[in-house]
């Protein structure tokens, strides 16, 4: 489906990361006419797959929040500027809800319990808090929570991969776990991509019988198998229950390093539920500039290989993301906001912008710098007013948050994706 | 533990004198708090001066570079990218100074030759377009760290023994002389040694350690600053044409370019870190020499303190003089105690023959120094250290099957694997900061967010980690990364720290 010129559509979303991605959803559910601007690699090449909706706060002083949506009510009263704040406890339970409907649509099972944080097992020997998992992590979940005993899987020449690691940095509070090295039934090479090239090659039944071999071969008295998230670049659910079959135990994926086959699974699931819904998907398109008409924007400039060409549009959802995904850009003077250079908040000098400590528990200044927004996700001008009537941000690039540090950056996405459409459908 | 000599401190000074004092057939021990190249040695612009940068105001400096640099050329070439060097001057630059600058370097025997403007642009086609004189030296590219590795390498095959991780913490003395050296690992363990002469060669830490025989050094301290940029941006050693200031040397290191320096005048050696402030400095001034260092992408800042011998601090240091001091404690009532420090780099080797010198005359050795004639052996395992040397293997012999530990630097495992042997042969210890001193990784942009990762990963695989271990070794590779990171992060690094911060903090949850 291409986009034809005379026509003006609702809304343009730029940005085509996670925030971009599930604002086209929300768009086009309610029947309006989109258009998702970017690639949709985005930074989910890099995310875990796991949905994060809110770990730690205030992150000062490491809270855990085992009952998100009851962290959230305190971070809404403690920090009134967050954008979770903004949105309201209701649309960010309605967005959220709504999404993992769309996932569940769209066949991408993903599971968790309904009002408590899941702690990951990660390849790190870490345990990560997050909200919902891909179904092919949950048995991991409980054979943590049970202590099950449990056998690690490795593989040679996985450089980005140690069972050994695992079992090792998780013994204390994970007694059952013993790990395995196997050979990995297909050649492998050591470049990049590694875990999508093993994805790849375990969706041939031929591989995955092999390795289920090696892997009966070395169970002794485990009750379940963990191996890295690689089982199947897509249908992982079916992959990992044929695996179960054949072995006898249930199997779970543990996150691993980027590229994060997980996160490329949830990427594929979107993209083919928003082209079910008619999206249209712009791949390769970048907007360079937008035209307004006073405080109303009026068209998206986009950018395609050599060609330019403008889409009128009633509204436009600015997900561009932050440094990663270049919605902002940080000169040695300062931030700007790359598209229509909107008043950035930020330190006032570089010097401020990161703290001396990498790990430091207060997290680093510059992570909340952003653009800040009115209570309909609308970014504010220079003079502290709404910049344009009809722009709304999603996702990362907004102000006043550290998503890294909160461990919220999925659910500050979704819901911000959602608020931000509500807004244009109420609004526009 | 017995021995001859007592060195204290593995930069460059001090492994030089080991292999010195080894050649002569004499025993030494060398104790490092850190690792090899832990100080000044290891955080510097790795020129190897050719001693125009001291024509006008260090006469003593320029002639002891000239010599020395000449020698190193020719004894460890391996160390060595003979680069050449230009001295460059833009509008706006002293005109006098421009003149008096070929007479004052043949004053001192300095070989300069005079370039054309259009010449020096075609030569090195980076520099401004502002150019309006430029001359030719005889500078030149030195690694440090290739440096001192093969240094302690020939001097452990001649008997010396190093340890690092080891401190010097106090002195037992008589009423004349060191009678034993207490040391404290790492890993809390005290050892004591009893040596017949003991040589303090901690550069920027020399008063600290002179201190502890309760004597007094005066000395000054400088930092001095550094940036390394993701590519290297010409092909000779640039210096600013000018009297020495912030900002005006641009040398090559291999793939990369470093840009220095600074000097910002400190109460003690340590610490040091890189600050935003004089990061803006060098950028901007050595863009006034090589324009695109302006919006160049700098991987990494660090710093480095120079030990000036002085008896009192002037603003910027730049007055003083960059020889080196032997100091001999006799006088001073401690009878086997030599102090070595100052100098630079380029004459570690005359600095390590001076000490041994004396030393030797002590122990009534009589055997000649031959550091001076005997070329610097090399090594394969010290290879790994040389800046695109990894990527030159591999794409000659690119070899699918092997994981590239490092990505950026294109380091197998294999190579990491010989040096994690070589360090584990020896008894040292395995930390992540070990393994990137002897190869290249962590050195790239990824500045050790997924090679620090895998280096773990894989220590565990190879049995050397236990439990948790492996934790709290990522925490303090990427802490110590940090300091290096920090003041360069905007544009491209600034999105390269925010993929680090997300996979570290977001994915692993390292920081809590
Ligand atoms: C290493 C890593 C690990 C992560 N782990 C987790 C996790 O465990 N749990 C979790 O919940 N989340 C995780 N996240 C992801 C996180 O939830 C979201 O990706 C993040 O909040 C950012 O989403 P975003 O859509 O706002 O921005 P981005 O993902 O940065 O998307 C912005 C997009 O906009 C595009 N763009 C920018 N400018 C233009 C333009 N002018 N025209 C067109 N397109 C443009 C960019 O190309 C990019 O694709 C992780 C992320 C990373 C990097
Ligand atoms: C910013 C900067 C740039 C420079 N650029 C150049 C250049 O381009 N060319 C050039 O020729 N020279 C240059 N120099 C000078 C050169 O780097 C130094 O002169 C040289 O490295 C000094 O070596 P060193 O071994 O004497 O001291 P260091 O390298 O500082 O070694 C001292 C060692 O002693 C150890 N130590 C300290 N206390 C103890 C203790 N109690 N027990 C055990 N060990 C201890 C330290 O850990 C350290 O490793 C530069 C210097 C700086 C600071």
């Amino acid at each position: 489906m291409t986009y034809s010129e005379n026509k003006k559509v609702d809304l343009v979303v730029v940005g085509a990361g996670l925030a971009g991605m599930a604002a086209a959803l929300f768009a086009l559910e309610s029947g309006l006419k989109t258009v998702l601007l970017g690639s949709t690699a985005g930074e989910m090449f890099f995310a875990s797959g796991a949905l994060d909706l809110l770990g730690i706060h205030p992150i000062e002083q490491q809270k855990r929040w085992e009952k998100p949506w009851v962290g959230i009510s305190s971070l809404i009263e403690d920090c009134p500027e967050h954008p979770y704040a903004r949105l309201g406890l209701e649309n960010i339970r309605n967005g959220w809800n709504k999404f993992l409907d769309i996932l569940r649509r769209a066949e991408l099972g993903y599971r968790g319990w309904p009002e408590r944080n899941i702690m990951l097992a990660t390849c790190a020997g870490t345990f990560k808090i997050t909200h919902q998992v891909p179904e092919t992590m949950w048995p991991g979940v409980i054979g943590f929570k049970e202590k099950l005993a449990t056998l690690i899987i490795g593989f040679e020449g996985m450089k980005d991969f140690s069972a050994v690691q695992m079992v090792n940095t998780l013994r204390d509070r994970w007694p059952g776990l013993r790990a395995q090295r196997l050979k990995f039934p297909y050649p492998l090479t050591g470049v990049e991509r590694q875990n999508v090239f093993m994805a790849e090659a375990l969706t041939s039944p031929e591989v995955l019988a092999k390795m289920a071999k090696a892997i009966i071969s070395s169970l002794e008295r485990e009750e379940l198998v963990g191996v890295p998230a690689i089982l199947g670049l897509r249908q992982s659910q079916a992959v990992t229950a044929e695996l179960e079959r054949q072995i006898g135990v249930p199997v779970f994926e543990i996150p691993t390093m980027p590229p994060s086959v997980p996160g490329l699974r949830l990427r594929d699931a979107i993209e083919q539920e928003l082209l079910r819904l008619r999206a249209v998907l712009m791949q390769g398109g970048r907007a360079v500039a937008i035209n307004q008409n006073g405080r109303k924007c009026l068209d998206v400039v986009v950018q395609s290989g050599q060609s330019q060409e403008a889409i009128g549009t009633r509204g436009i959802v600015l997900a561009t993301g932050r440094f990663l995904g270049g919605g902002l850009v940080a000169g040695r003077n300062g931030i700007r906001e790359a598209l229509l250079d909107l008043p950035v908040y930020q330190p006032e000098k570089r010097k401020d912008w990161h703290l001396h400590s990498f790990l430091d528990p207060r997290g680093h200044p510059v992570n909340r710098a952003g653009l800040e927004v009115d209570d309909l996700l609308r970014p504010l001008g220079p003079d502290g007013r709404c910049a344009c009537e009809n722009l709304f941000v999603a996702g990362s690039l907004l102000a006043h948050q550290d998503w890294k540090r909160m461990k919220c950056g999925s659910g500050l996405a979704i819901a911000t994706a959602y608020g931000a459409v509500q807004s244009f459908t109420n609004h526009c | 533990m017995e021995t001859e000599v007592l060195i204290i401190g593995a930069g460059v000074t001090g492994v030089g004198l080991a292999r010195d004092l080894a050649l002569r057939g004499v025993h030494c021990i060398v104790v490092e708090a850190k690792d090899i190249n832990a100080g000044a040695s290891g955080a510097n612009n790795g020129l190897l001066h050719s001693g125009a940068r001291y024509v006008s105001n260090d006469p003593v400096s320029a002639k002891e570079c000239r010599d020395e640099a000449r020698l190193l050329k020719t004894l460890a070439p391996t160390c060595i990218e003979d680069t050449g060097g230009l001295f460059v001057a833009v509008a706006g630059d002293d005109e006098t100074y421009i003149a008096e600058f070929p007479r004052l370097c043949a004053r001192h025997g300095i070989p300069v030759k005079e370039l054309q403007r259009q010449e020096a642009l075609e030569l090195e086609p980076a520099l401004a377009d502002t150019l309006i004189a430029a001359y030719l030296v005889q500078d030149a590219a030195i690694n440090p760290f290739r440096l001192s590795l093969e240094n302690i390498t020939q001097a452990e095959a001649h008997g010396a023994r190093l340890m690092t991780h080891t401190e010097v913490i106090r002195f037992e003395l008589d009423s004349s002389r060191i009678r034993a050296a207490h040391l404290r690992q790492n890993n809390g363990r005290e050892i004591i040694v009893k040596p017949q002469q003991v040589v303090n060669a901690t550069g920027p830490w020399a008063a600290n350690v002179a201190s502890l025989a309760g004597l007094s050094i005066p000395l000054a301290y400088y930092q001095g600053t550094l940036l390394i940029t993701q590519t290297r941006v010409t092909t000779a050693v640039i210096n600013h044409l000018r009297p020495p200031a912030d900002g005006d040397i641009i040398s090559p290191g291999g793939t990369v370019s470093l840009v220095g320096t600074t000097s910002v005048a400190l109460d003690a050696p340590s610490p040091c870190r890189p600050t935003v402030a004089e990061v803006d400095l060098l950028v901007t001034e050595a863009a006034a020499m090589v324009p695109v260092l302006g919006d160049m992408r700098y991987v990494r800042a660090f710093a480095g303190v120079r030990p000036l011998p002085a008896a009192e601090q002037t603003t910027d240091g730049r007055s003083l003089s960059r020889s080196f001091v032997v100091l001999d404690h006799h006088e001073a009532g401690v009878s086997n105690f030599i102090t070595v420090t100052g100098g630079k780099l380029t004459t570690f080797r005359l600095m390590a023959e001076k000490t041994a010198d004396l030393v030797c005359s002590r122990l009534g050795v009589t055997a000649p120094c031959l550091t001076g004639t005997v070329p610097l052996s090399v090594t394969e395992i010290n290879q790994w250290t040389e800046p695109g040397l990894a990527p030159r293997i591999w794409l000659k012999q690119p070899n699918p099957k092997e994981p590239l530990l490092c990505e950026c630097e294109m380091v197998p495992l294999s190579a990491v694997d010989q040096i994690i042997d070589n360090l584990m042969a020896k008894g040292e210890t395995l930390d992540l900061s070990a393994i990137g001193l002897r190869s290249r990784v962590g050195k790239g942009s990824c500045q050790g967010a997924f090679c620090g990762f895998r280096m773990i990963a894989h220590l565990y695989e190879r049995g050397e980690l236990e439990s948790d271990q492996g934790l709290n070794r990522l925490r303090q590779f990427l802490e110590r990364r940090w300091h290096g990171l920090r003041p360069i992060l905007w544009g491209p690094q600034l999105a390269q720290e925010e993929l680090q911060e997300a996979l570290h903090c977001g994915l692993f949850g390292l920081e809590m």
